[in-house]
């Protein structure tokens, strides 16, 4: 962590280019020049008159300095301070760089059908050589065996952030940087994370996108716990085979109408104590739907693994390291995750 | 939790916080050999404050409206803000402005809810610029190492609790004050600074 009087963007690093924009401030593609390293240089405006550090900076920055050790959480390497232009103080995140995200990673793939790229077929191979066995394969099981390596590494970071006393609450394809050689995938954006591990008062439940928001959330849950980011990850699951996000809901009460549409409206039975929840009301009752409704392609394994992940009840719902173990992984070389 | 929350806890820890804090102060400020070695820092004032530490953090308690936690993560912040900085020891020039910074900064991390900086200025008794630049100077001092683990926060509420009951028996021997005990609900973690805590050398004198 290095206070420096001024770091003018110019000085250490050349931009190369703007890959993003945030609440607080702009993220480049850049390199530093002392190394020739390419680097992610997150620019974060301090808003000098009302709230200083932005606390998503704050809780980013401390969080990462914590868990960065860990293949698949993104790295911080270095926070500066400088001045910009107008002479106000800026904070510069610089981060390893990372060329894609699982969310243009999707993207491009429904784009462009089922086609699988040559790179990618090689790191399948790598990473479950027994497909040398299999003399004629199809696209699909290409396709299972790099499902299973992206959601085992995504279970393996988010089990690593759990172990730490961390959630995440912001897990959804965008916030996944993946390296499209490797297909390496590390979590990134922890701003709106938290330690949970220490008593506070109430937690918010203006956190998380809503197509990746937890039923307990949405019904107003004020402690909640790693299980929300357990159902970020299931719907992130469904999201890789599909293509299509699971529960696109445009407003909170569409979004649990679009959760109890599939696996329906849940009471007291299946979930105890859903009722004395904050926004609780008497919504339209409906039966569950058999998850391979939603998600037709995924194998029987899967599909178990994924039910797991989407359990009303909270503390039902399998936490990252028992996912991990779950038979669905079997067949992956894990050495290489 | 419940037991932070509980009527007759907090203003006890307040008072013992503000009398642990003015002993350190003290002996500091009566350390010549350690005031030759002081840097003279942005949390440094020009005059010694007027406000007692007592009636400065009773009114930080009583305006910020923070999770009572706060209280304590901002001592283990405090703790660290000195081990990090030996060149800056807590003194009465400066110990009412790492007050207001550390519960500040506790809050933001540890708390969806919170007031902001010109919120934290007012109650300080410091304009909102000052305020912004010793936030700053406090997380790079930090090393921005805000995590609390359980077994940290535990360390230090068990630690809190000792030093009270050996400061004044009398007044709290009846109050049965266990401020880690709400944390017997939360699962424990194992971090890197969990296994040190117990080395660290606390604020107490």
């Amino acid at each position: 962590m290095e206070k420096t009087g001024v770091l003018s963007a110019k000085e250490a690093f050349e931009k190369l280019e703007k890959v993003g924009e945030g609440t607080y401030g702009k993220v480049y593609r850049a390199r530093e020049k002392a190394t020739g390293k390419i680097v992610a240089l997150k620019k974060t405006r301090l808003h000098e008159d009302e709230e200083g550090v932005p606390p998503t900076t704050l809780r980013e920055v401390s969080i990462l300095r914590m868990l960065s050790r860990d293949p698949h959480v993104v790295r911080l390497m270095d926070v500066k301070q400088g001045q910009n232009k107008e002479g106000k103080t800026v904070l510069y995140l610089v981060f390893e760089y990372m060329d894609t995200d699982l969310k243009k990673f999707i993207r491009s793939f429904r784009q462009s059908g089922e086609t699988i790229p040559p790179h990618i077929i090689k790191v399948i191979l790598s990473i479950c050589p027994s497909i040398f066995n299999i003399r004629f394969f199809f696209v699909h099981l290409f396709l299972s065996i790099w499902l299973q390596s992206l959601m085992y590494q995504l279970c393996k970071g988010v089990a690593f952030c759990h172990g730490h006393g961390i959630l995440h609450r912001d897990l959804k394809p965008h916030n996944l940087l993946m390296d499209r050689k490797t297909m390496m995938l590390k979590i990134a954006d922890l701003g709106l994370a938290r330690a949970f591990t220490v008593p506070i008062k109430k937690y918010t439940h203006e956190i998380l996108t809503l197509w990746y928001r937890a039923p307990e959330v949405l019904l107003g849950a004020t402690h909640y716990s790693m299980a929300v980011d357990m159902w970020s990850v299931g719907c992130i699951f469904a999201e890789l085979v599909t293509k299509q996000a699971l529960f696109p809901g445009d407003s909170e009460l569409q979004q649990l109408l679009h959760i109890f549409r599939l696996l329906g409206t849940p009471n007291e039975d299946v979930w105890p104590g859903v009722s004395k929840l904050m926004n609780w009301h008497e919504y339209p009752q409906w039966n569950p739907q058999s998850l391979s409704t939603a998600v037709p392609s995924l194998d029987e394994l899967g599909l178990d693994l994924l039910s797991q992940m989407l359990k009303y009840e909270p503390s039902k719902r399998i936490s990252a390291k028992k996912a991990m173990e779950h038979v669905y992984f079997d067949d992956l070389d894990k050495r290489h995750l | 939790m419940a037991e932070l929350e509980s009527p007759n806890v907090m203003p006890k820890l307040i008072s013992f916080l503000s009398s642990l804090l003015k002993r350190v102060a003290e002996s500091n400020d009566l350390n010549q050999q350690q005031l030759l070695h002081q840097k003279v820092s942005v949390f440094h004032g020009l005059t010694r404050p007027t406000i007692s530490i007592q009636s400065y953090l009773e009114r930080i308690f009583k305006y910020a409206n923070c999770s009572p936690s706060c209280f304590i993560v901002a001592y283990v912040y405090l703790d660290r803000f000195t081990q990090r900085q030996p060149s800056l020891p807590i003194n009465f020039f400066n110990v009412h402005r790492l007050l207001i910074t550390s519960v500040m900064v506790a809050a933001k991390f540890m708390d969806d809810l919170y007031y902001n900086n010109a919120y934290y200025a007012k109650v300080g008794g410091i304009t909102t610029i000052e305020m912004n630049f010793l936030e700053v100077d406090f997380l790079f001092g930090l090393g921005f190492h805000l995590n609390v683990t359980p077994g940290t926060f535990q360390a230090y509420c068990a630690h809190l609790q000792s030093e009270m009951l050996l400061m004044q028996p009398l007044n709290f021997a009846d109050s049965s004050l266990s401020l880690g005990k709400s944390l017997k609900a939360h699962l424990c973690y194992n971090e890197d600074e969990s296994s040190s805590h117990q080395k660290q050398q606390q604020l107490a004198v």
